[in-house]
């Protein structure tokens, strides 16, 4: 079966997930970001925040989603932790609600 | 697996369940009568109703369709002068002064259908019918590449030979097409890919979808029911609430930038302009998302098509500059489709009442491009406008409009809900003059004449002042990186974005 980021059934739960991780790095890393679907070369808004400004970068989480952030000023260090606690809220959600990743 | 009969596969097309569902207390949202009452109640509106409709326009709100049919009534042409500034102001203010080449690519002109207006119709026996295979689309890229464009539409006719699957291989040999830039080390691509095509079940749009599609562009050809029979007469494109549902179709596959038309010169300008108000509506109801662009072709000459010569309905070059200058007002963010079907001077003209998007080097003529010759007995219609790219680029930017190749906002998540927000807050018009400026000084580099690279970079001296200039920028800590980006594209690096 085709990987997907989310089943069409339960797409509202990890949006939501999503949503809240986004506001909660935001309040703790001082990083604004939104998730994106990828799908080939497209990168559709999937959940997060909504008035990230500038799209400074652009990182693959997995195949299939991808995160936008607004974090230029950023050090690298942080930049990596909270890529690395995405990655593990990511494999959280697939646990939690059955999503595929 | 397709099944290759014609005939027994036009038969599966539609799906009554996937119209259905988007009716509202069984009837769909072209309510003909509401439409003609709106035009005749409002006829001859007044000068102050009439300016308070355009401020109302400049504060990029949506119009409601009274308001519109107002519009419409204009009948003093010194209010159309003020309603050709406004709709200026508001492209300016939304998009600024920026606009967005594409190349179409016509990949197939095999056809179940008959619309009688069409060279490609199933009976048009001087039609000469060919299908490009994979290798032939990747030649025609890149013809398309060579140059200098980044976007595509690729149009396909309704047959089981171009189906979904077909679509999503011709997508996928597009995307891995690279060519060598004309001048410099660097490389040319296409970055985003819109598909015109027929009406597909949902289960098919997601393929498309998962193929990575840009826009999914499906044009009502007019919105008036018994015009739409009459002109449809068999096949899977007779069935009128298929098509009009087509894009609600996409949302729910999941494409959310999808691209709403009406072929004008089919029935009453007026009442087809109220039409693409009322599917604009309607998406927004049902999804919370309107359309991505807005094409207003107007119907041309086609070779084995009387009708085409004929239609008691044509729109004049006068009426034609107000229909875009009421749909800039009526739907202020949305962007506008004009193509390269209007000769070069009436398209410099319109342009200026809010296009946001054109094409140019374009070839309709399946597998034309990389010809000299264009062979009328093989296209959908006849052109007005076939000069390359490069001279239209420049005669634009003699006009101080910039070019943009960009496509970051679809690879970025600036799509759908999203980039509407950001489009009525005026946001995403900031955004596009940096990228606009970084993929113009790609062209200039890679693929413009010495005349076309004076004036333009002459043109982008201008626009770095102006960011420069700009609170937006300097307030978002944008201008460093822009400099950053700009002088890394200038030293060759390319596919930079914002
Ligand atoms: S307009 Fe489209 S559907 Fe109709 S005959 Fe032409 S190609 Fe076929």
């Amino acid at each position: 079966m085709a990987k997907e980021i989310y089943s069409y059934n339960n797409k509202e739960l990890s949006k939501e997930k999503l949503d809240s991780f986004a506001k909660w790095i935001f309040h703790n890393h001082c990083i604004k970001l939104y998730f994106c679907e990828i799908k080939g070369s497209r990168w559709s808004f999937y959940a997060g925040l909504h008035n990230v400004i500038a799209s400074q970068k652009r990182i693959m989480i997995t195949k299939k989603i991808g995160m936008v952030a607004e974090a230029d000023s950023v050090d690298k260090k942080t930049i990596d932790k909270v890529i690395n606690i995405i990655k593990d809220e990511v494999s959280k959600i697939k646990e939690v609600s059955d999503v595929q990743i | 697996m397709s099944m290759t009969n014609p005939k027994e596969w036009a038969e599966q097309v539609i799906k009554q369940e996937e119209i259905d569902k988007y009716l509202i207390n069984g009837k769909d949202f072209i309510n003909e009568e509401t439409i003609l009452n709106k035009l005749s109640f409002n006829h001859n509106p007044d000068k102050q109703r009439v300016r308070d409709i355009m401020q109302k326009s400049l504060a990029v709100e949506r119009l409601e369709p009274d308001e519109t049919a107002a519009l419409l009534n204009v009948k003093d042409e010194d209010l159309w002068q003020e309603m050709y500034d406004t709709a200026y102001k508001v492209k300016r203010k939304v998009y600024d002064n920026r606009i967005v080449f594409f190349a179409p690519l016509y990949c197939s002109n095999l056809c179940v259908n008959n619309c009688v207006y069409c060279g490609f119709r199933k009976d048009n026996a001087e039609e000469k019918r060919r299908i490009l295979a994979a290798e032939e689309i990747k030649a025609q890229t890149k013809y398309v590449i060579e140059e200098g464009h980044k976007r595509m539409i690729v149009v396909f006719g309704e047959h089981p030979l171009s189906d979904a699957d077909y679509m999503v291989e011709a997508i996928k040999a597009i995307y891995n097409v690279r060519k060598k830039s004309k001048y410099g080390s660097g490389y040319g691509n296409i970055r985003r890919v819109n598909i015109n095509a027929a009406p597909m079940a949902i289960r098919d749009l997601k393929k498309l979808w998962e193929a990575g599609i840009g826009t999914y562009q499906v044009f009502q050809e007019t919105y008036h029911h018994k015009t739409y029979h009459d002109l449809h007469p068999s096949g899977p494109k007779s069935n009128y609430l298929w098509r009009l549902y087509a894009l609600h179709r996409a949302m729910d596959a999941g494409i959310d930038d999808i691209a709403i038309g009406a072929l004008f010169g089919l029935y009453d300008w007026r009442f087809e302009v109220m039409g693409l108000l009322y599917h604009t509506i309607d998406l927004e109801k049902q999804f919370g998302i309107g359309p991505h662009t807005i094409s207003f072709p107007r119907l041309n000459p086609a070779a084995g098509s009387a009708f085409s010569n004929n239609s008691q309905y044509k729109v004049s070059d006068d009426d034609f500059k107000k229909i875009i200058t009421v749909l800039r007002l009526s739907v202020p963010y949305t962007g506008l489709i004009i193509t390269a079907r209007e000769k070069a001077d009436l398209r410099k003209d319109v342009i200026k009442v809010g296009c946001t998007q054109t094409d140019a080097s374009t070839r309709i003529g399946i597998g034309e491009y990389g010809q000299e010759a264009e062979d009328k007995n093989s296209q959908q219609f006849i052109l007005g406008d076939i000069r390359s790219l490069d001279t239209v680029i420049r005669e634009f930017a003699e006009m101080g409009i910039i070019t943009s190749f960009c496509t970051a906002g679809y690879r970025c998540g600036r799509t759908g809900d999203r980039i509407m927000g950001l489009l009525k807050n005026c946001v995403e018009g900031k955004f596009c003059k940096l990228n606009a400026v970084l993929t113009f000084k790609e062209y200039l580099n890679d693929y413009a004449s010495k005349d076309t690279r004076k004036i333009g970079e002459e043109l982008i001296m201008k626009e770095f002042k102006e960011i420069k200039e700009t609170p937006f920028f300097k307030n978002h800590n944008l201008i460093e990186k822009f400099e950053e980006y700009y002088d890394r594209v200038s030293n060759g690096e390319r596919d930079l974005f914002l």
